[in-house]
């Protein structure tokens, strides 16, 4: 058999892969032991750096070692100034030995900030150059991301020239949710809004990001990352801190803000020029945290009111009228999103037309029937309530599995359309809520200015919700 | 060649792509092969050459031989006095780079998840070669080139297509890969298309709404189908385009680097490896029938001094010795263009380096099949930085001029005008033009064959090499039915270095590991006592 291949058998090759196993097995420990024994002798010198080097460039997950490594850097650079820049010369190309194993290891990119924090001569550029490298073999490594985001900080880059880069990837792959939200952290730098500050980008770059995200949409309705930014453009966010709603009676007093806060911690200050500045607010959950504070005690029931609220140097009123006898009240109508522009609606009205042109022939597509509300609601949330609401039924039926987000959802926007319904007629005593399939009850901050809340007649109802009936003096009936 | 054994189990003579994969098979099962080419090079009608040995083998005098290239043009743009480069090239530029171009006789692409990329992985040649996945995909859209969107993020990124159109093409083509007819599941049937398999594929795609620029870019450009193509086949060649498409790159297809005459080349190697003899450029005398001692059939012949025997021989299409009225064979039509800017010019070129490679698929009206352009850049080596190497192939009906002249009359240009220049046709610098023998789809070559002598087919009119190879693994199992078909070579770390019995366990390798490993007895002691505690504990 001259000149012929001689092959192992599967058996003798896994009998191969099964020593060289066990050798690693066994050189493991044996360095681990070797590494310990150094460290608890503090004999902080190379031996040990190279020691640990080799396990990490195998594995380098193990935090412990880069622990170790850290602290012998350090005593190493105490002990002898003048190596450092060397020590971490070596320590930096190191950890990029190891992220090629590892790419998403978090103790290496973790190390590699660590190295250039305390370097005497960081260059944050190489680190940009690096990211870009890594990024072009996998786009997605969320590690890397954050690590870029972190070094484009460091090394002064334009915003600019990181959204170019953020495009870049988005164009390639747009199932990338680390790039579309550094899109959104570089856009309000970019492009921010003239007037409006609670409002993060211009009006004229909203409409060419709802643009993208609708393509990318259209494109491939499955892939949920192009829905989470255009959430994030449509104003999906959490509302601002404000005050919401305000109640007063002979025996108690109610405020309620917009959304959690901690009376005691926050640096609120509520004045009203009456007794109530000196009594003490307590949350209706006894939480720390609650958007709805009661403070108990005797009191007048005389002139209107003025709450002032002061937060970081931000004034924020309420007006409290006297309606009888009985109590002052005062409801501020929050923000059920943002009113867009003539320019912004025309583009999601034409968007709204594409998905009701889509819905044509796909009538059961989920994601177009959600669009489609979403946009009608981002349009005129009131002018489409009953359209919105058909939709979001239509979607429990044909999207079962997730029937209850939809219910949760529709509930939202009934209950918006109530509230808007019942400012606007300036009756609070009585809120009639009965029979209209709610699951959940948002906005507990306001329902509570009524007398008498009637919730009967909705089966799926989850009572857990209805915070607000626990407030004295408010009969709610389920 | 004092030394070469006398007896073989397989003869091949020809080195074309079947040939080649069946002595890589027949050896890679501890046959003995003799593999003979009596061309100075490999690959036969499969070959990639410089310019030079290009227009040498094209013009060469073959004498009275059948199955042989034919109609042989060639033209060189006329450089003059005013007119003396293009792009900075001329015609004595082109020649002095010419040792750099690898020009295929029958360009080819492979599906990145086609029977080519499967063989090649399955059987562990991969790694003698090396592919670029195609940049680009074009087609010619109401006259004009135009980019087609084949992957997700194109479809995303494409400008001319409304977002409507977005979805209805990604509907159809995941509804295309999902669509299974078997299937039972009443939820499934509803997203099932109800269209008979024999309907035509173009009804099915109006049916579903389509518009006509998104039906010209499935028909024409994913599918390389035409308005005739029924259901069932376009089903096919879509699931073919998208089950490739996103494996290697953003399009569906590989081109070998250095060009096609690497794969059959690839496939000797491994036959080399496991102890396949190559000898080329050797002339063959005669071939003789004989029977051995116990009457068993024998392939015998000279060449030179020397007397060989072998128990089979195979013969490629080009070698001479086989009886084309059993292989009949047709004509590939064939234009080889150079020129110095790329096709569709600067709207489909945003950065104006042509990509690397280029795939257009060009309709041809009343033709059963179209005309298929390759465009190679400088990416592949197998051109210069600069240059373009333009491959066009169709079959032959009324010569390689006529055949082709509907797209090079359209898209390329003979002229060179700088000032009026409309940059989306290059002009032509170098061209040639000839008609190169393949062999007919869909004719049975194999069921009559019964050895001990056995005929390949050559290429076929095919984009890639699926029949190709479904051919050589027809025939393969045909001359050794017991045999198996190129299993998996093995990996170098599995195979035994020297005659030693002792390295059957082999070396380990533990990389940086390696000194960690408790040398003497005390420390290994010392490991083991801990992992015994360790246990226990």
């Amino acid at each position: 058999m001259h000149g012929r291949l001689k092959v192992r058998t599967s058996a003798e090759e896994a009998a191969r892969k099964k020593k060289e196993q066990d050798l690693k097995a066994k050189a493991y420990r044996n360095g681990m032991d070797k590494i310990f024994t150094l460290r608890n002798a503090e004999n902080f010198d190379n031996n040990l750096l190279e020691l640990s080097g080799k396990i990490l460039s195998v594995n380098p997950d193990i935090t412990t070692l880069w622990n170790i490594r850290r602290e012998c850097i350090i005593k190493m650079t105490t002990d002898n100034p003048d190596s450092a820049s060397t020590l971490f010369d070596r320590d930096l190309n190191f950890t990029e030995l190891c992220l090629q194993v590892q790419p998403k290891s978090y103790g290496a990119w973790h190390h590699r900030s660590w190295i250039l924090e305390n370097s005497p001569k960081p260059d944050w550029n190489r680190e940009v150059s690096l990211c870009t490298l890594y990024l072009k073999k996998d786009e997605r490594n969320f590690h890397c991301w954050d690590y870029r985001r972190y070094v484009a900080r460091k090394a002064n880059l334009s915003a600019e020239s990181e959204f170019k880069f953020c495009d870049e990837k988005i164009q390639k792959n747009f199932s990338n949710y680390s790039s579309w939200f550094y899109r959104s952290q570089l856009l309000p730098v970019l492009h921010p809004h003239p007037s409006d500050s609670s409002r993060p980008i211009s009006e004229e770059k909203l409409k060419e990001e709802l643009e993208i995200v609708i393509t990318a949409a259209f494109t491939d309705p499955n892939d949920s990352s192009a829905w989470f930014y255009q959430r994030w453009l449509l104003g999906y966010s959490d509302p601002k801190l404000d005050l919401a709603c305000f109640k007063l009676t002979q025996s108690q007093a109610v405020i309620a803000f917009t959304k959690l806060v901690d009376l005691s911690k926050d640096k609120i200050t509520i004045s009203t020029n009456t007794s109530l500045d000196k009594g003490i607010w307590r949350s209706l959950s006894g939480n720390k945290s609650d958007s709805i504070w009661i403070q108990k005690g005797e009191f007048e029931i005389s002139d209107d009111i003025l709450i002032k609220m002061n937060h970081n140097d931000k004034t924020f009123e309420l007006e409290a009228r006297k309606i009888d006898n009985n109590s002052i009240i005062g409801i501020k109508l929050p923000s059920f999103g943002y009113e867009f522009g003539a320019a912004v609606k025309e583009e999601l009205k034409n968007q709204l037309d594409s998905c009701n042109q889509l819905l044509e022939f796909e009538p059961d597509s989920k994601w177009t029937l959600l669009t489609a509300a979403l946009l009608m609601r981002s349009i005129d949330r009131f002018q489409y309530h009953e359209k919105t609401l058909e939709y979001v039924r239509k979607l429990q039926k044909v999207d079962s599995l997730r029937a209850g987000y939809y219910m949760d959802l529709a509930s939202k926007w009934i209950l918006e359309e109530k509230l808007k319904n019942m400012v606007e007629s300036g009756k609070f005593d009585k809120i009639d809520l009965s029979s209209l399939d709610l699951s959940v009850v948002y906005y507990n901050q306001f329902l509570f200015i009524g007398n008498e809340i009637n919730l009967q007649n909705n089966s799926k109802l989850n009572k857990k919700s209805c915070k607000f009936a626990l407030v004295d003096g408010c009969k709610v009936t389920f | 060649m004092d030394d070469l054994p006398k007896e073989f189990d397989l003869i091949v003579i020809g080195t074309g792509f079947q040939e080649s994969v069946i002595a890589a098979a027949t050896s890679r099962v501890g046959k003995t092969v003799l593999h003979i080419d009596q061309n100075e090079f490999y690959g036969g009608f499969w070959a990639s050459f410089n310019l030079e040995n290009f227009m040498t083998h094209l013009n060469r005098d073959t004498g009275d031989k059948k199955c042989k290239i034919r109609n042989v043009s060639q033209e060189w743009f006329e450089f003059t006095e005013e007119k003396s480069e293009i792009n900075g090239w001329n015609k004595e530029k082109i020649i002095s780079e010419g040792r750099r171009f690898n020009i295929d006789l029958i360009p080819k692409l492979n599906y990145c998840n086609g029977k080519l990329v499967e063989l090649l992985i399955s059987s562990n040649i991969c790694r003698y070669t090396e592919f670029r996945a195609v940049d680009k995909v074009l087609t010619v859209l109401n006259g004009k080139i135009d980019v087609v969107p084949g992957s997700r993020a194109d479809i995303f990124t494409k400008k001319n297509v409304s977002i409507i159109e977005k979805r209805l093409l990604m509907k159809f083509i995941t509804q295309c890969v999902e669509y299974k007819r078997e299937e039972n599941n009443e939820s499934f049937k509803e997203e099932s298309f109800d269209f008979p398999d024999d309907g035509k594929f173009i009804d099915l795609m109006k049916q579903q709404k389509l518009t006509d620029n998104l039906i010209h870019y499935i028909l024409y450009a994913m599918c390389m189908a035409n308005t005739e193509t029924t259901f069932k086949e376009g089903l096919e060649a879509i699931r073919t385009y998208l089950t490739s498409i996103g494996r290697y790159g953003n399009t569906p297809y590989l081109f070998p680097m250095f060009g096609c005459g690497e794969i059959p080349q690839c496939f000797c190697r491994l036959c080399a490896v496991f102890g396949g003899v190559y000898w080329l450029g050797q002339k063959i005398n005669d071939i003789q029938l004989i029977n051995d001692e116990s009457g068993n059939e024998l392939v015998k012949m000279n060449f030179g001094n020397e007397e060989i025997s072998a128990k089979k021989l195979v013969c490629g299409l080009d070698s001479n010795f086989i009886d084309l009225n059993q292989n009949p064979f047709e004509y590939i039509s064939r234009a080889v263009i150079i020129t110095s800017s790329p096709l569709g010019g600067s709207t489909v070129n945003s950065d104006m380096d042509g990509g690397g490679v280029v795939l257009l698929y060009y309709p041809v009206e009343g033709k059963s099949d179209g005309i298929t352009m390759i465009q190679l850049a400088h990416y592949t080596s197998c051109i210069s930085k600069g240059l373009y190497l333009i491959h066009l192939s169709t079959t032959c009906q009324n010569g390689a001029k006529s055949d082709l002249q509907p797209f090079v009359e359209t898209f390329l240009r003979h002229d060179h005008d700088a000032e009026t220049e409309d940059d989306t046709k290059p002009t032509i610098l170098f061209s040639t033009y000839f008609e190169i023998p393949s062999s007919i789809k869909g004719h049975d070559y194999v069921s009559q064959q019964n050895g001990p002598i056995y005929s390949c087919s050559g290429a076929f009119s095919e984009l890639d090499y699926d029949e190709s190879i479904r051919q050589s693994r027809l025939l393969y199992s045909k001359m050794y039915p017991n045999d198996e078909f190129l299993p998996k070579a093995p990996e170098p770390e599995e195979i035994i270095i020297g005659d030693d019995d002792d390295d059957r366990e082999g070396n380990v390798n533990l990389g940086v590991l390696a000194d960690l490993v408790p040398e003497n007895k005390e420390d290994t002691d010392k490991v083991l006592e801990k992992e015994d505690m360790n246990k226990t504990q």
